[in-house]
């Protein structure tokens, strides 16, 4: 019965479950889904995590290599994040280049690592002009059902934080490089991004960590990502409009969770015993 | 902390090539599952030492771009490695290496689907390689065909496959990533000039070799004795992939039980 009501008028479906102050999956508006991280676990990466919210996956995996740097920036090393999303994660995705929503992912990954400055660039750099550290990080999203950036940018962050690159040495005069895979150093994370999700339901009503079902029927999403106490960005693609009150309310509710993100993170990479 | 666990991997890796076969029966899959990815109807997740493939299957569609009629269905079948899956990082690009390996995943999984249940429409199984220790494709053929299971396709028998790894008079049963390069080269003592890489999918219970994809040279001999060292591999692997998917079974039923019950009390609440 309830299935039934569910396929035919899903909106309606939702709509009688929020007038009840309650969602479908039985959390609150304000709830958060669980979540779990595993750090270093796939060993031909420099640096890896996976985070699970709710059963939203991702997987980050840091390759590093060796090239020169830019001309125009000569002291400056790359860091290229990429998000993919497979045919695997959702029936949504076909094969082929990738999907509209994988760029607009990757490029608002891009954007939060410059704009929290998370990772200095000056540091991957070995020789100034001639030899510097490009990092791939690649995520890969297993399993689409929603709130995907809040799992890419905390796994992102988690595999950086793993990332330990060998000790490379590079001759100017005879050119030539010896890498010493024995010594190997930690990246320095300066500052740690959380990203968090909230869809707009019928022009008011606020879910927190939306599912994809949640995030399909919405008028609106929006991502807010916090760091250490500050806003570092908020990116509300059109959708239905918000007032400053629930826009506060946004913020106050993605702070907190940053917090408690940063501290499960810190207590995962201490398990390592890094 | 990484840097000691591949070094005593390599050291295990040497001891065992100095046995010549090595019968590392535990490496086979240690860990399977099914009904990883919510998102798909039928999902399966392979450990096999530090090899991990995750593989997912869809609903049929109808076939894209396609004017005739055709009697049986189709299964499209992509494998993939991670970027990050290999020592060397991976263009996003599908390359000729991957290729191949999405067509013996075809073709191996191909005669195990009752194709003729579901004409005109294809299945899409996806596999992507976490990390590649080796024997990526056996652990994706046997993923896929729990997947397809798992996505209830219908099926005469799971698929199960193998690798076996040739070099001289040594054989490596399921070889990780160092153990495959060097089966890839001519041995150099001059002996033997038996190298390569077989791959093998079964079905086990009609007693059939549904794929058998050899790289390298070796003589007949050594190839059919590798074929029953691949088959009796694969009986073991059968098992486990059979007990998964009990066990996948099992936990549905139970919370199709469950269900129905909610169903019926919420039911009594509306009338």
């Amino acid at each position: 019965m309830a299935t039934c009501y569910k396929s035919i008028h899903p909106v309606k479906y939702y709509r009688d479950f929020l007038a009840k102050g309650v969602r479908p999956d039985g959390r609150d508006m304000q709830k958060f889904r669980p979540v779990s991280i595993n750090v270093d676990s796939i060993k031909t990466a420099e640096g890896s995590a996976i985070v699970k919210i709710g059963n939203t996956v991702v997987v980050c995996g840091i390759k590093a290599e060796l090239a020169a740097p830019k001309a125009e920036e000569p002291n400056f090393g790359y860091l290229v994040p990429n998000v993919e999303l497979p045919p695997l994660c959702s029936p949504r995705f076909c094969p082929g280049p990738p999907s509209d929503l994988a760029q607009v992912s990757s490029n608002f990954i891009a954007e939060t690592l410059t704009s929290s400055g998370c990772v200095d660039l000056k540091d991957l750099c070995i020789a100034p002009e001639h030899l510097a550290w490009v990092l791939h990080c690649d995520l890969i999203c297993l399993d689409h059902d929603g709130s995907l950036w809040d799992a890419c940018v905390i796994a992102l962050v988690a595999a950086l934080r793993t990332v330990k690159l060998p000790h490379v040495s590079y001759d100017v005069e005879a050119e030539t490089t010896v890498v010493s895979p024995e010594k190997r150093n930690k990246l320095q994370v300066h500052n740690t991004p959380v990203a968090t999700t909230f869809a707009i339901f019928d022009d008011e009503i606020l879910l927190t960590d939306p599912t994809n079902e949640e995030e399909s029927l919405s008028s609106g999403v929006m991502t807010i990502v916090v760091q250490g106490g500050q806003l570092c960005s908020v990116h509300k693609p059109g959708g239905s409009p918000l007032t400053e009150s629930q826009l506060q309310e946004c913020i106050n509710g993605a702070m907190k969770r940053a917090e408690y993100i940063n501290k499960l993170v810190n207590m995962t990479l201490e398990s390592l015993g890094t | 902390m990484d840097r000691t666990a591949t070094l005593t991997k390599k050291e295990t890796s040497g001891h065992e090539s100095q046995l010549g076969l090595d019968t590392k029966a535990d490496r086979l899959t240690d860990h399977v599952k099914t009904g990883v990815v919510s998102q798909a109807k039928g999902s399966a997740y392979i450990e096999q030492s530090n090899t991990k493939v995750v593989c997912s299957v869809f609903d049929p569609r109808e076939i894209p771009r396609k004017s005739g009629y055709s009697v049986n269905g189709e299964l499209y079948c992509e494998f993939k490695f991670a970027p990050f899956s290999c020592i060397q990082w991976r263009s996003h690009q599908p390359d000729a290496f991957e290729k191949e390996c999405s067509l013996i995943l075809r073709r191996s999984l191909e005669p195990a689907v009752c194709r003729h249940e579901f004409p005109n429409f294809q299945v899409d199984v996806y596999a992507l390689v976490l990390e590649n220790d080796g024997s990526a494709l056996a652990a994706a053929i046997t993923c896929a065909a729990l997947a397809l299971a798992d996505a209830s396709v219908p099926m005469y028998d799971l698929v199960v496959a193998a690798t076996l790894g040739v070099h001289g008079d040594k054989k490596f049963m399921d070889p990780t990533v160092e153990e495959e390069s060097l089966c890839n080269i001519l041995p150099p003592d001059g002996r033997s000039r038996n190298h390569g890489i077989i791959t093998a999918a079964f079905s086990p219970a009609h007693q059939q070799m549904s794929e058998f994809a050899q790289s390298g040279a070796m003589d007949i001999d050594c190839a059919t004795s590798s074929i029953q060292l691949l088959r009796e591999a694969c009986e073991s692997i059968y098992l486990l992939s059979q007990q998964c998917l009990l066990k996948g079974v099992t936990k549905m039923l139970k919370k199709k039980q469950k269900e129905i019950k909610l169903d019926l009390s919420s039911d009594r609440i509306a009338c």
